[in-house]
């Protein structure tokens, strides 16, 4: 029972996190990885609020405001700098993230991590948690549902095409960008901050490369702006390495052989779809 | 006397070394079409882009009613009241038919974001929708991908979206380009409803010259990034040096 709990929990996780992505990467064309940045500190600032004697609720909604704030770096940076340029920026944020955290031992307490961070009252069980977990989830991807009904979801699709044919409507391509990234860097801290709640403990490795590659996994994977595929692209990403548990593998190299696979589906797609994922520039 | 709404003075756009525009000066009236010819590679488009603030200006100004707007962004321009169609239709090809009117409506009528939820709002935009594209002939795709139509039922549908814009005046990009013959004389009777009808004037790029000499109030005439000449139709055309430079004999 608490394998398949697990499971589903890691579900709602990696589809929290995922969402975000999909709507600036698949949706959006904007190559924002600072999905997983964004989830480390949601998870770091929840367990620091209570570290420091919040209540688990109220250090989550210092979390959510912590994290709208710091994604505004992330809004500074897509203004100013050039789309490639961006997406290293965003990359090497979570390098720099986890160089922060390793080495300000005094408030996140260095390598060693935190640990002991508690579950809200009325969630201790994981049972109770995985409820909650889906229901953020169901929440969240409501949330992008309306978003592609609005017009900025409109506007993230069509500068997919040209920006310049957004901005001759009238509409501030770079207010959208900024819109979807501050949407994004949200929905990942709410799944670290849900995700911190069921492992209790968190140290610098909490959001690894392997982490960021899953993401930008399901978000490739999905391609489509459609909510149904970046679903079937989590469930696939979520449930497909763990038939190596029933292999005759040595359990060390599960968690290896995992981001194996993911690279190679990243590659595989991107070699195979890069078309719908990216699609031709049209210049004015 | 009729009202100048844009003025375009001693423009010259640079890329890299190469003087793209120089010293281009013209200006457009209240509800005036101009029409912008010249060979290819003189820098048409180029100074509708410059217009429209997609390209960077090496000197000179461009003013709007009057309001110098040469440091406002392209979107800023946009909503100030100048619209622009592209060379290679600024159509989303991956959005429906309806969803490419959609997206010039609720930006022009300023609809709230939620509108899409209130049956109020969806009955209007369904209304003008309909409308727009029963115009146009394209009722019968409102559902389908804009990818999926030809050349021309493109062009029809981007100038259906220019019908709904808050503006102006309109910049159009070769309009008959990839367009079959048939289609031309829809063109040319929407443009002229948008002039007419919506009291847009209409700035317009063509090389199709039959066309354009039936559609436009004045020309000017580019050559190598120059500003060649200006005047009526009648009198471009009368032009013994611009044919034989230009038009290689006759227009």
């Amino acid at each position: 029972m608490g394998y398949f709990l697990t499971q589903l929990a890691r579900l709602a996780e990696n589809v929290g996190l995922a969402i975000g992505s999909h709507l600036t990467i698949a949706v959006g064309n904007i190559f924002f990885l600072g999905g997983s940045t964004m989830f480390c500190f949601g998870a770091y600032a929840v367990a620091i609020s209570q570290k420091a004697g919040l209540d688990p609720w109220l250090s989550a909604v210092v979390a959510v405001l912590c994290s709208i704030v710091f994604s505004f770096l992330f809004v500074l940076a897509y203004i100013k700098l050039s789309n490639d340029s961006f997406t290293v920026f965003t990359l090497s944020s979570m390098l720099a993230f986890e160089a922060l955290v390793k080495s300000w031992d005094s408030v996140t307490g260095g390598v060693l991590g935190i640990a002991g961070i508690m579950r809200p009252e009325g969630m201790t069980k994981l049972k109770e948690l995985v409820i909650f977990q889906i229901v953020i989830m169901i929440i969240l991807l409501i949330v992008e549902y309306v978003i592609l009904k609005t017009f900025i979801g409109r506007s993230l699709l069509g500068m997919r095409e040209s920006k310049y044919f957004v901005e001759s409507l009238g509409t501030s391509t770079r207010l959208i960008g900024g819109i979807a990234i501050v949407i994004c860097s949200v929905m990942a801290a709410i799944a670290g901050v849900t995700t911190v709640w069921r492992v209790q403990f968190l140290d610098a490795s909490f959001g690894s490369v392997t982490l960021l590659v899953l993401t930008v996994t399901i978000a490739v994977l999905a391609a489509k702006p459609k909510i149904r595929w970046l679903m079937l692209s989590a469930i696939f990403v979520t449930f497909l390495p763990e038939v190596f548990r029933f292999l005759p593998i040595p359990s060390i190299m599960i968690g290896h052989l995992r981001i194996f696979m993911y690279s190679v589906m990243l590659i595989i797609v991107l070699l195979t779809i890069s078309k719908k994922l990216m699609p031709q520039k049209r210049f004015i | 006397m009729p009202k100048e709404i844009l003025e375009i003075e001693n423009v010259s756009v640079k890329f890299g070394d190469a003087m793209i525009l120089k010293n281009i000066s013209f200006s457009v009236n209240e509800k005036e079409i101009v029409g912008i010819i010249g060979p290819n590679g003189c820098g048409k488009t180029t100074l509708l882009n410059a217009i429209s603030g997609f390209v960077p200006l090496e000197s000179g100004t461009i003013s709007y009613n009057g309001q110098d707007i040469m440091d406002l962004p392209p979107y800023k321009r946009a909503q100030l009241g100048i619209g622009r169609s592209f060379q290679h239709a600024g159509i989303f090809r991956d959005l429906s038919v309806e969803d490419n009117i959609v997206i010039g409506l609720e930006k022009a009528e300023k609809y709230p974001w939620y509108w899409m939820f209130t049956p109020k709002f969806r009955k209007k935009a369904d209304h003008t929708v309909k409308e727009s594209l029963e115009e146009v002939d394209l009722l019968a795709h409102r559902k389908s991908l804009a990818g999926i139509l030809s050349g021309g039922q493109i062009r029809l549908l981007e100038l259906a979206r220019l019908k709904l814009f808050h503006g102006n005046i309109l910049l159009i990009d070769e309009p008959t380009a990839g367009v079959a013959p048939v289609l031309r004389t829809q063109l040319a009777t929407i443009i002229r409803k948008l002039n007419r009808e919506h009291g847009f004037a209409i700035v317009v790029i063509e090389h199709n010259l039959k066309f354009l000499f039936d559609l436009v109030d004045k020309v000017v005439v580019l050559v190598d990034g120059e500003k060649y000449m200006e005047g009526k139709p009648e009198e471009i055309q009368k032009d013994k040096r611009l044919q034989e430079i230009y038009f290689g004999g006759s227009v």
